[in-house]
């Protein structure tokens, strides 16, 4: 099964968004649009640059609604994937409805749970998966240690079991027909949407 | 923070400082940030500049990444890339990568793989050799603005909202999605993009 490609070139990027090329290149030098998302391709007209759709529009739509809450240096921490420091205990998990309750009550209660821990949480948790694969993904991806520096994740089955993938980039990942594509997501959105909206909740108070 | 002035030819360590003042032939071996760098003599760094205001009026070769809110050449610079909120440059920048700040005004030269930002404006100065009146053309690979004002630029491709290109222009395609407008002196190969022209 291949994935499908999803690009945007620059030019449709700007229309779509009303961006200008200046906020464009304001963000990327502030760090909030990450240099590895401006992706050079040969063109009929020359090179052309273009990004990961779903990701670049995400990340544009979150600046346009946080960029007159939070100075640019506050965005740039939200929406980085870099460790914040923050660290949840497992009964705090439960106040988090984007994490299904069911994963939560098999989670190990005794260590802390980062950001990016809750953003792979909530990415399985609107898969559709049974309680028990969910589970066995959620405990494997905690067992690797390494879901602080993972930038994209892919779901699949093969053979009735469960199975992900950490990957740099979903672009023209291709799975043989026997193996099901369950889900991709970018763990750094997901990790990203959660701390907004947590950071944001916290500062209203 | 300390201030730290350089005089005379050495080598110097990076670091961290509030203004260092070059006025004599400095070599940098490491990266450095500072409030402000202001450079009379000749510097050169291998590590990556952060700084609030940098001020050229000497020549200056970085070998890394040079990062600024201000950035003034009346001098002579040479770089791999640079970011910076504004460039103003009456001298030379050489870049061998990107150029990108909010404000790009040149009057003199530039030379960059890519410059690219908000308001660009590239203007040539004029200088007397031998008596004569010669304008250095800046040249650049691929320009991209949401205005965009040159004269005496030769360049690839430019693309932006509001163009204007000036005499002695010579652009293989210009893309444009706004107002457009182009000088009879200069020579711009292809157009696209829905504009309308001035």
């Amino acid at each position: 099964m291949n994935t499908a490609t999803h690009l945007i070139s620059k030019k449709d990027l700007l229309l779509m968004t009303g961006i200008s090329y200046g906020q464009l290149y304001r963000w990327k030098r502030q760090g909030l649009i990450p240099e590895e998302w401006f992706l050079k391709q040969s063109a009929y007209t020359g090179q052309e640059t273009f990004f990961p759709r779903e990701q670049i529009l995400s990340r544009i739509q979150s600046i346009l609604e946080l960029k007159d809450k939070y100075s640019f240096d506050e965005l740039a921490d939200l929406l980085s994937p870099k460790a914040s420091g923050i660290e949840f205990s497992w009964d705090e998990l439960k106040a988090f409805p984007e994490v299904n309750g069911e994963l939560v009550s098999v989670l190990p209660a005794n260590r802390k749970y980062t950001y990016s821990d809750l953003g792979f949480f909530s990415a399985l948790s609107s898969l559709p998966l049974s309680g028990q694969a969910r589970a066995e993904l959620a405990e494997k991806a905690l067992r690797s240690q390494s879901l602080h520096a993972v930038k994209n994740c892919a779901v699949f089955s093969c053979e009735e079991k469960v199975h992900f993938a950490f990957l740099n980039s979903v672009e023209g990942l291709f799975l043989d027909d026997g193996l099901h594509l369950i889900g991709v997501f970018s763990l750094e959105e997901e990790t990203a949407k959660i701390k907004m909206k947590y950071k944001k909740k916290s500062t209203n108070l | 923070m300390q201030n730290f002035s350089f005089n005379g030819k050495g080598t110097m360590n990076g670091g961290e400082y509030s203004t260092v003042i070059i006025d004599g032939i400095a070599e940098c071996t490491g990266g450095l940030k500072a409030e402000h760098l202001d450079i009379d003599g000749i510097f050169k760094c291998a590590g990556a500049v952060k700084a609030d205001v940098i001020e050229c009026d000497g020549v200056a070769e970085f070998s890394s990444e040079v990062t600024a809110k201000k950035f003034s050449v009346d001098g002579v610079v040479k770089m791999k890339r640079l970011g910076a909120d504004e460039i103003n440059c009456d001298g030379l920048i050489k870049a061998e990568g990107e150029v990108s700040a909010d404000i790009v005004r040149v009057d003199g030269c530039i030379n960059a793989k890519e410059i690219v930002g908000d308001h660009i404006s590239i203007n040539p100065r004029s200088g007397k050799i031998t008596g004569l009146l010669t304008r250095k053309t800046s040249c650049i690979d691929l320009i991209e603005a949401t205005t965009i004002h040159l004269r005496g630029v030769s360049a690839q491709t430019v693309s932006g909202k509001d163009i204007t290109i000036g005499p002695h222009c010579k652009i293989k395609t210009v893309d444009c999605n706004g107002t457009l407008s182009i000088d009879k002196k200069a020579k711009v190969e292809n157009i696209t993009g829905e504009y309308s022209l001035k």
